[in-house]
């Protein structure tokens, strides 16, 4: 599965939303109960099912999806 | 010095933006930097010595930080200096209790405790934690350079009362200092906007509202509880998100682009829309410094796992942090239960909102939602505003009708005048995006006018209008210092 894949089914899973399909351009505005409560789960769930961690400078930098997929993409292939 | 007090005005702001924009670029930091010093020792010289070392303190850990390789070293000394910065902060806000302290430990500190609490401390002491924990993650370098530092920190337009700038955001400025005529045009539009927003609705609100809240308890009424508290609930807006615009368009007259710290919060569908709308520059603080470092701290590896495999889907923890962060909000305000109780209430609700209350609302009827936000806002000003927690309690009772009061001496025909209803319209008018609905229904049913003279015109002719009335109420009215100027 791609990062895209595996991020829109943590996606659904965190914010309990099926209809979620995500774009490179996605706000936390435009998901449901996306705040900065429930970020948490989001960022602690990416980092352990792709054994990955963020660090505490960089996570304010997210402005949307897109960033968060390059993030991650980066910390894969290293 | 206040930004409405008739020296700023006519003395002191137009001679050093005169002088700043005839100066070449490479010179400017340094006039701006002595016309701040000048700006916090008028009336409160004194206090330009807190100012001095908390720059002094700042500058002398960071350096020490970057330098340093190891992490443990550089952890010590990153809390050495929240430390620090919040030791002469709690010294200040507690002076009493900080000369019984200190006698204790058998020091006399007596000579050097402030009167009052030295004006902005709060503010440039949060952005100097800041700017260090944003060094110890590496988000930037360091500022070498003694006098960037020390006009980051002390810049007149925001030193009072924030908004609270981060150094990524100002970098470029303090090294160019490049003002163009757009620049100056909206700056002094803003800075405009703002004068009236504080000269003409707020202090005219301010002073129903202070009326109404002395009052003793025993002689409130439901009609003049609620009158008071929508006066205060529309007279704190005006009056902070007044002196909002005016840092925001003093920044931008001086080449410098300080983040928004209002988006018209009154119209929010529930306190986590309104924490995204109100005192923006200090709630993204309390985030980003405080609630997610503690957050993080509390994820063990038991409670990861949990969260990856989908079991902790109410994260408990995150909902008790968002609590004691914002009582800790409340107690910053000041040192009285009232203060608490109102940061407890907030805490509470964006815990229920977060919780199950926020999905509920989403699907709510909007005049629910609305409703359901402005009462809880509003409700808890009462908190806010209250002197004392008896007052408070007596005072949400007679919102509720259950009130004591005759009506016989104090009733709403003494408060209400003609004058208070043109402002409490304005107000209500001007706290929702009226300027841009207007601005664009215009626009669509009379597109050629509104794009060439006619539109910048009405603009130009409104502004000046907000001008002249605010000129004409710094002479005739008493000074009434900003609300948060005390914090």
């Amino acid at each position: 599965m791609d990062i895209v894949a595996q991020l829109t089914k943590i996606f659904r899973e965190v914010f309990d939303d099926e209809e979620i399909n995500l774009t490179r351009e996605m706000t936390a505005d435009e998901v449901d109960g996306w705040d900065s409560l429930s970020h948490i789960n989001l960022i602690v769930t990416i980092e352990v099912r792709f054994n990955i961690k963020f660090s505490q400078a960089e996570l304010p930098t997210f402005r949307n999806v897109g960033d968060l997929i390059d993030s991650i993409q980066r910390k894969v292939a290293a | 010095m206040n930004f409405t007090s008739p020296v700023f005005l006519f003395a002191f702001l137009p001679l050093v933006l005169g002088i700043y924009w005839l100066l070449p670029p490479r010179i400017r930091p340094v006039f701006l930097l002595v016309s701040s010093l000048g700006f916090y020792a008028w009336g409160e010289t004194q206090y330009l010595f807190t100012l001095i070392v908390t720059i002094a303190i700042n500058s002398l850990f960071v350096a020490t930080l970057d330098r340093c390789q190891d992490p443990s070293r550089r952890r010590r000394l990153l809390f050495g200096s929240i430390a620090a910065n919040l030791l002469l902060l709690f010294a200040c806000k507690y002076p009493e209790l900080t000369r019984s302290l200190a006698d204790y430990g058998g020091l006399n500190l007596t000579a050097f405790m402030p009167l009052h609490l030295p004006l902005g401390i709060s503010f440039f002491t949060f952005q100097a934690i800041a700017y260090t924990v944003d060094v110890y993650q590496r988000k930037h370098a360091p500022v070498f350079n003694p006098l960037q530092l020390s006009l980051f920190l002390a810049m007149f337009p925001k030193i009072s009362a924030g908004p609270i700038i981060r150094h990524d955001e100002a970098a470029e400025a303090l090294k160019t200092a490049k003002v163009s005529m757009d620049d100056c045009a909206y700056g002094a539009k803003r800075f405009i906007l703002g004068l009236g927003k504080k000269l003409l609705i707020a202090d005219t609100l301010a002073l129903t509202a202070d009326q109404i809240f002395a009052i003793p308890d025993n002689e409130l009424t439901a009609p003049l509880a609620w009158l008071g508290i929508v006066c205060y609930t529309l007279q704190l807006y005006f009056d902070f998100s007044g002196y909002s615009d005016m840092a925001i368009g003093l920044g931008r007259m001086l080449g410098f682009r300080f983040r928004e710290n209002f988006n018209y919060p009154y119209i929010a569908r529930s306190l986590t829309e309104f924490w995204r709308r109100w005192h923006l520059s200090l709630s993204s603080w309390f985030r980003d410094y405080l609630y997610s470092p503690l957050l993080y701290s509390l994820m063990t590896e038991k409670v990861r796992q949990k969260i990856a495999r989908g079991e902790y889907r109410t994260n408990y923890r995150s909902l008790a942090c968002i609590v004691v962060v914002f009582t800790l909000c409340g107690w910053w305000h000041g040192p009285t239960w009232n203060f608490i109780i109102w940061g407890l209430l907030h805490g509470l609700f964006l815990a229920a909102e977060s919780w199950k209350l926020g999905k509920l609302l989403k699907k709510a009827p909007s005049p629910i939602s609305h409703g359901y936000a402005l009462l809880v806002i509003t409700l808890s000003w009462a908190f806010f505003r209250s002197p004392t927690l008896t007052g408070a309690l007596a005072y949400l009772k007679a919102l509720a009708g259950c009130g004591i009061g005759t009506g016989l001496q104090y009733n709403l025909a003494l408060y209400l005048d003609a004058e208070l209803l043109l402002v409490l319209a304005v107000a209500v008018v001007a706290a929702m995006p009226s300027a841009g609905f207007l601005r664009q229904r215009l626009a669509l049913a009379w597109p050629a006018a509104m794009t060439r003279w006619p539109g910048a015109l009405l603009e130009t002719g409104a502004v000046t209008a907000v001008l002249l009335l605010s000129l004409l109420s710094v002479a005739n009215s008493t000074y009434q210092p900003f609300i948060y100027f005390r914090f």
